[in-house]
């Protein structure tokens, strides 16, 4: 039974640095041989050598060899380090809170103490840890990946070395060195690292608050941001607009006089100086913009005007098709316009390197359904259309490109039920069309 | 069967009209009676009084009119669910994707555009509506539709399904990938002509060309290769060589 609780510990520190160090590639079994491993290792050098300052040497030395194992590009040496004893020092504390706590429970109720009770404590309390890492899998990994950015970091580094070493002290060690520590500072290592954990703990949250507060801010600032383009390309086009009209009413005027004084010769030459070359203006795709006064949701006008104007400085091409008003959209809003700033982007950059250079938005909604279609052309005579969705795959030059934009929207669009979403390639246009059943409701990720 | 313009423009109706009669000859399509006028009113009235399926060309920018181009095709449609439509329009005012969809539009011909494109995008309309005219062309449309989504398409074009992720389907046809919510059970009992060949995997029997038992593997027109379950394999091969009879 003690083996057994020590191999799930043992299983717990391996998950739990995998997971804050973000790595993925260990299997369950990779990591329960790596553990049993661990554990017999280290059962063996206590034994054996009666050091008790082994159980944490072996489980720093595994982690840190484990986490330098494969290439991981961000990680070095003093991550690792930092890594490792961050996952003995919070796993230790939590477990003995949580073997206190069931302690503190069994006292309570009316259960028979035996011998193998205390082996029990320490089982239940492993599987107790164990669940929790579980279930916090996703979170702190990303959590940690947002920590070590700031200055967290610096700050408990320190912390988490001394509370390890001071953990070291208080479990008996044998080191003369350490053992007259431990006679001197009993009560007071106890205590201190409980205080060192709470202060670790008490920096954790206000740092992730913080975090969250600063990526609010940073959203607020780009929809600010959005909303300005948009209306000083609204004010640019009011003012081609009233240009446009004063020269025509000047034109008016000549042809007036040309009509009346029969001057065919005048008349020919307004024709072809100026009102021929107007064509192109009437034609002129500044005024497209205004079609997007049927969507009523500022952040998607923003999103596709200032994307439509991108296009446009790269002399592509952008029609826009939106027949009705656009009020809502059925899933949460933030996820609709990172699906179609992927798309856009997308769009953009493929029909810039075509020949025709041309790009076509549609977004109506029919039958129950709104559906948003981007068309653009493309300058490949054959997709392989479920390919293009895999993550890194890129048409773009350059290192370190990475193609994560299509994986992306495959996520966001799998997270939705009445989701759709329909890739195709008649050559030469490269379509994308996304079609949201509209439900009652229904914001929710499935 | 007849051809309706709607085009408020007499050149242009009339540029369109001699058109399609010069184009209709030379692909063996003749004596298609051509119905022009300027006023929806009185296309609707006409078409009241005559068969179904027949080929539309409508100018979707008709001045003064009290029913713009996409309300006369919506009535249109409703009078005649089968019928081709073509929207003709000036270059992009109007670029009449979400009009194609709402009305099953066949597609839409810009009018200043050189003679011989012109020509050449009215003969693909006119052969697109020959090809659906054909006795022999009958209406094999393949409809999934549930709660979360719909899909509609020709049943020629499917070639399989698979399941990407749990409970997301991806639809492979000739030229397009749809990714939707569904179950491929319930896609299984739609149509006998889709046969589940692997736990993940639904196969068009119309498109393999080919089961290769000692692989386990099916290959399709396309040339993609599917895998075949050992238990499936061999009710497969039965329903496809069933279905070549």
């Amino acid at each position: 039974m003690d083996e057994l609780a020590l191999f799930i510990m043992s299983y717990c520190y391996f998950l739990f640095f995998v997971d804050i160090i973000g790595y993925r590639y260990f299997g369950w079994l990779k990591l329960a041989v790596l553990s049993s491993l661990m554990m017999f290792l280290t059962l063996l050098l206590v034994v054996t050598t009666g050091y008790s300052e082994f159980n944490m040497m072996t489980v720093l030395f595994f982690l840190v060899s484990v986490g330098s194992l494969k290439r991981h590009p961000k990680l070095s040496f003093r991550h690792l380090i930092y890594f490792a004893c961050l996952t003995t020092f919070v796993l230790t504390l939590i477990k003995l809170l949580v073997s206190q706590l069931i302690y503190v429970l069994f006292i309570a109720l009316p259960i028979p103490f035996y011998f193998s009770t205390f082996s029990l404590i320490e089982l239940l309390s492993g599987l107790v840890i164990l669940s929790l890492i579980m279930l916090c899998r996703k979170k702190s990994s990303v959590i940690v990946r947002y920590l070590m950015d700031s200055s967290f970091y610096l700050v408990s580094y320190f912390i988490v070395i001394v509370g390890n070493f001071l953990l070291m002290v208080m479990a008996t060690p044998k080191l003369t060195f350490l053992d007259s520590l431990n006679k001197k500072t009993v009560g007071l290592s106890t205590n201190l690292v409980v205080i060192l954990f709470i202060l670790l703990v008490c920096l954790l949250i206000f740092y992730v608050y913080m975090g969250q507060e600063k990526m609010r801010q940073i959203v607020q600032e780009t929809n600010d941001q959005e909303l300005f383009h948009y209306t000083a390309e609204l004010e640019k086009n009011h003012e081609v607009l009233a240009s446009f009209r004063h020269d025509y009413l000047n034109i008016l005027l000549t042809l007036d006089e040309g009509i009346r004084k029969k001057d065919l010769a005048l008349l020919e030459q307004v024709y072809y100086d100026t009102i021929q070359p107007t064509f192109d203006l009437i034609n002129d795709q500044a005024l497209d913009l205004i079609k997007l006064s049927h969507i009523q949701i500022p952040s998607i006008k923003s999103l596709l005007s200032v994307k439509i104007t991108e296009a446009q400085q790269k002399q592509v091409t952008v029609l826009v098709d939106i027949p009705n008003s656009i009020g809502d959209v059925s899933m949460k809003l933030a996820d609709f316009t990172r699906c179609l700033a992927i798309i856009m982007d997308n769009a953009i950059f493929e029909a810039a390197e075509s020949l025709d250079k041309e790009v076509i938005i549609a977004f109506f909604q029919l039958k129950g359904e709104q559906k948003l279609i981007v068309k653009n052309t493309c300058r490949q005579s054959h997709i392989d259309l479920q390919a293009i969705y895999q993550k890194n795959y890129s048409n773009k030059q350059g290192q370190g490109t990475r193609g994560y934009g299509l994986s992306n929207l495959k996520k966001i669009v799998d997270g939705y039920d009445n989701i759709s979403l329909e890739t195709s390639f008649q050559p030469p246009y490269f379509s994308q069309l996304i079609s949201m059943k509209i439900r009652p409701n229904n914001k929710e990720k499935v | 069967m007849s051809v309706f313009i709607l085009e408020d423009d007499v050149l242009q109706g009339e540029r369109i009209k001699s058109l399609i009669r010069e184009v209709s000859t030379e692909i063996g399509f003749d004596s298609l009676p051509i119905f022009l006028t300027a006023k929806p009113d009185r296309l609707l009235e006409q078409l009241v009084h005559s068969s179904q399926m027949n080929l539309y060309f409508l100018d979707i920018e008709l001045k003064d009119e009290a029913l713009k181009g996409l309300e006369v095709a919506q009535k249109i449609r409703e009078l005649d669910s089968h019928g081709v439509i073509v929207f003709v329009t000036t270059h992009s005012e109007l670029a009449p994707i979400s009009y194609q969809y709402m009305v099953s539009a066949l597609t839409f011909i810009e009018k200043r555009i050189a003679l011989e494109d012109f020509r050449e995008a009215v003969k693909a309309c006119l052969q697109a509506y020959q090809q659906a005219m054909k006795p022999t062309s009958s209406q094999d449309i393949f409809i999934y539709e549930t709660s979360n989504t719909t899909i509609r398409l020709d049943f020629s074009e499917i070639d399989y399904i698979m399941t990407a992720e749990p409970h997301r389907l991806e639809m492979v046809t000739d030229y397009r990938v749809i990714r939707f919510y569904g179950e491929l059970k319930e896609i299984e009992s739609l149509d006998a002509r889709l046969v589940r060949c692997h736990q993940s995997y639904i196969v068009n029997t119309q498109k393999i060309i080919e089961v290769a038992t000692k692989e386990r593997q099916v290959i399709l027109a396309s040339g993609q290769k599917l895998p075949v379950s050992r238990r499936l394999i061999k009710p497969l091969k039965a329903k496809w060589l069933e279905s070549l009879l």
